[in-house]
């Protein structure tokens, strides 16, 4: 165990220590119950470790009562429900606001038997909750909720470990191995999900490691200790967030891949990618189109999602104004807590840029490196596909939802966070294409941005909730 | 290898630097308005009003109060009059404090009131009187923004939260109150609400971390 330890890099022992730092200072940071429905993700929890339940088939409306007393007395007698995402507010902060809140939660039960929102989603990151949950269940609702919150410090730490290895998979080691994978760990919205308790984190760690799988099972092969990983992880995906489904499909295509590179049979990655996209494209807008749903519509609101609405166009189901950069960039480096944390609009628009500059400097670097593109051409199908058909999905979802509740645009950053491995891919991939000098004066500069980023959204936190 | 390693680490200096001295200090050392507390928010979807007849009393039991607290805050809509005098009682165990508000301030203006300092953070009751004879509203929160103080109208309890803070005496910047702020982290935090963790992880985070993604890329730049 410890040789095993020995052998682990330097640069990725650095990084893990950096993001369990990082990973502790935002738990801190950010006060109980402040991230994305994170109340509604506790109950599950409670409601498992409680009364022995899964609510495999929940119904109702959570206008009822639907949090247990003890954690009512927290909502109300904490000022956690006051807090929430209004910016007027700040956390009642003193040992006085304590001893009310202890008053208020003396003999409170835990008991609960309404209906939150989370109850929808299967239970697997939920039922890893109640360890932590039991193992405080002596102490206080804060003592649960942050014990709750740093057991997702190691499901962060396996994300990085499994981002390291894909991008190492992919570009060798080095500088743009760190580069890539601090890239990764210091990405805004996902700290913000490991302070807080939510299953998308876990979904997040599930796939950067079938992605790694994936790209392994393509190049050695379908050996059964890759194969039965890759496919225990697609299930366990699906039982963790049912966003997860559209793993299956690259999962598939590149068993498929490693099977005929080993039989020798010649097949077209390009033209069975083609194949698939072709197959799926039609099947997302027939779903798209059921009941009161309208395929022309389905189609002007992807088109105006990433694109500007065009003459004959209408208006875009749900909120006009967001788009592929309120939506995805603009949530994925900030709005933060319950959305109300964002960045300094300046801000905004600088890293809006960067996301734009970058993409087209990924695109030029595919180009100037084609003949190794064209050696991994299977892998490379394999991960577009993982990419367009988790958005495409995600787009099918937002917009089923909004044909009934247009005015909750449904989609955002965070869901695409699954995809988080790539991301740092992608910024390896351009490093990789550049001169070695260059190179690491890339490296030094991406680290440092990641770094203040981290810095400015620690910043945003403080200021919004203690300043 | 050498040289890609210093290469790296004076891009990552020179951003870093350049983020510290242009963003990271100023914003530590800008004056802010900083609350002392606030135990009733604004209303975050709704606002709701708290109607206080002439010669009325609207009273706030389980307010905070701390011991930066030189100012209160709240708002008060007169329905287009003059606003009437008012007088602003606030008792607690080690403190209590009584001012007059004078007559003809503005429709719906943000009252902001002196009052002395408490020697202690401390549970208070904060009592508001109507001394004129038209009434008068308190902005109040009754959606989410509700909070936990109870509310009485002349003794009789009302729902709507009205919307109350405490404020130092003039701003300060985030570094004068680093210490206070740190406590003030501390508090819902568990087995964690120690006001001595959120310094080391403070320490940890803005120079530990630095510090080793430097040496991480001082080695990755080394590695073959």
């Amino acid at each position: 165990m410890l040789r095993r330890l020995r052998q682990v890099p330097l640069p990725l022992a650095l990084l893990l220590a950096v993001a369990v730092i990082e990973a502790s200072a935002w738990i801190v940071l950010v006060p109980p119950l402040q991230g994305p429905d994170e109340v509604s993700h506790y109950t599950y929890v409670e409601r498992i470790a409680e009364m022995h339940d899964i609510p495999w088939s929940p119904a109702g409306s959570s206008s009822g009562g639907a949090y247990s007393e003890d954690v009512s007395a927290a909502l109300r007698a904490a000022g956690i429900a006051a807090l929430a995402a209004n910016v007027s507010a700040r956390p009642l902060w003193s040992p006085a606001d304590e001893a009310v809140w202890r008053r208020a939660a003396a003999g409170a039960s835990r008991q609960n038997d309404g209906y939150t929102s989370a109850y929808r989603n299967p239970p697997v990151y939920y039922l890893y909750q109640v360890i932590p949950y039991e193992l405080a269940s002596g102490g206080s609702f804060f003592d649960r909720e942050i014990m709750m919150r740093l057991a997702n410090v190691p499901i962060f730490v396996a994300l990085i470990v499994f981002a390291w290895l894909l991008v190492g998979e992919l570009l060798g080691r080095g500088l743009m191995q760190l580069t890539a994978t601090a890239a990764v760990a210091f990405t805004p919205q996902l700290l913000n999900l490991v302070a807080t308790v939510n299953p998308d984190i876990l979904l997040a760690a599930e796939w950067t490691a079938a992605l790694w799988l994936m790209t392994l099972a393509v190049r050695r092969g379908p050996r059964a200790a890759i194969v039965v990983p890759l496919l225990l992880l697609c299930v366990v995906g699906a039982f963790t967030q049912p966003r997860s489904i559209p793993l299956f499909l690259p999962a598939a295509m590149a068993i498929f891949f490693g099977w005929a590179r080993e039989r020798d049979k010649r097949v077209s990655p390009a033209a069975i990618g083609l194949g698939v996209l072709v197959l799926y494209v039609p099947a997302v807008f027939f779903l798209a189109a059921r009941g009161p749903g309208e395929i022309r519509e389905f189609g002007s609101y992807l088109w105006q999602f990433y694109l500007p609405k065009l003459s004959f166009m209408q208006n875009t189901i749900g909120p006009v104004s967001y788009d592929f950069r309120t939506g995805f960039v603009d949530r994925i480096y900030g709005t933060l807590a319950q959305l109300e944390v964002v960045l300094p609009r300046d801000l905004e628009r600088v890293l809006y840029a960067i996301t734009l500059i970058g993409l087209a400097a990924l695109v030029v670097a595919l180009v100037v490196r084609r003949q190794s593109v064209r050696r991994n051409a299977a892998v490379a199908v394999v991960l577009f596909t993982t990419v367009w058909s988790l958005v495409l999905a995600l787009h099918l979802i937002a917009y089923r939802a909004m044909v009934n509740v247009p005015g909750d645009p449904i989609i955002t950053g965070r869901y695409l966070l699954p995809l988080i491995g790539l991301f740092g891919v992608a910024i390896g991939i351009v490093g990789w294409a550049l001169p070695l000098r260059i190179r690491a004066v890339y490296a030094g500069v991406v680290v440092a941005v990641g770094v203040a980023l981290q810095f400015a959204s620690a910043g945003l936190l403080l200021e919004r909730f203690y300043a | 290898m050498r040289r890609l390693a210093m290469l790296a680490l004076i891009g990552y200096a020179a951003v870093l630097g350049a983020f510290g001295v242009f963003i990271g200090i100023p914003f530590l050392t800008e004056e802010r308005d900083i609350p002392a507390e606030v135990p009733s928010p604004s209303a975050l979807f709704f606002t709701s009003l708290d109607v206080v007849p002439g010669g009325g009393r609207l009273c706030m039991t389980d307010v905070t109060i701390t011991k930066q607290t030189a100012h209160v805050r709240y708002q008060i809509g007169t329905y287009k009059k003059p606003g009437p005098p008012l007088e602003l009682t606030i008792r607690g165990d080690s403190y209590s404090a009584r001012v007059a508000e004078r007559r003809g301030y503005k429709d719906n203006a943000i009252h902001a009131v002196a009052i002395p300092k408490p020697p202690r953070d401390q549970l208070v009751t904060v009592c508001i009187r109507n001394r004129g004879r038209s009434k008068i509203a308190f902005y109040a929160a009754a959606d989410r923004a509700i909070s936990r103080v109870n509310v009485f109208v002349d003794h009789e309890r009302v729902v709507p939260t009205p919307s109350l803070s405490f404020h130092e005496r003039a701003p300060v910047s985030l570094a004068d109150r680093a210490g206070v702020t740190a406590a003030r982290i501390a508090t819902f935090r568990g087995f964690l609400g120690h006001t001595w963790m959120v310094w080391v992880l403070a320490i940890l985070f803005a120079i530990g971390v630095p510090v080793l993604m430097g040496v991480a890329l001082r080695g990755a730049a080394r590695r073959p």
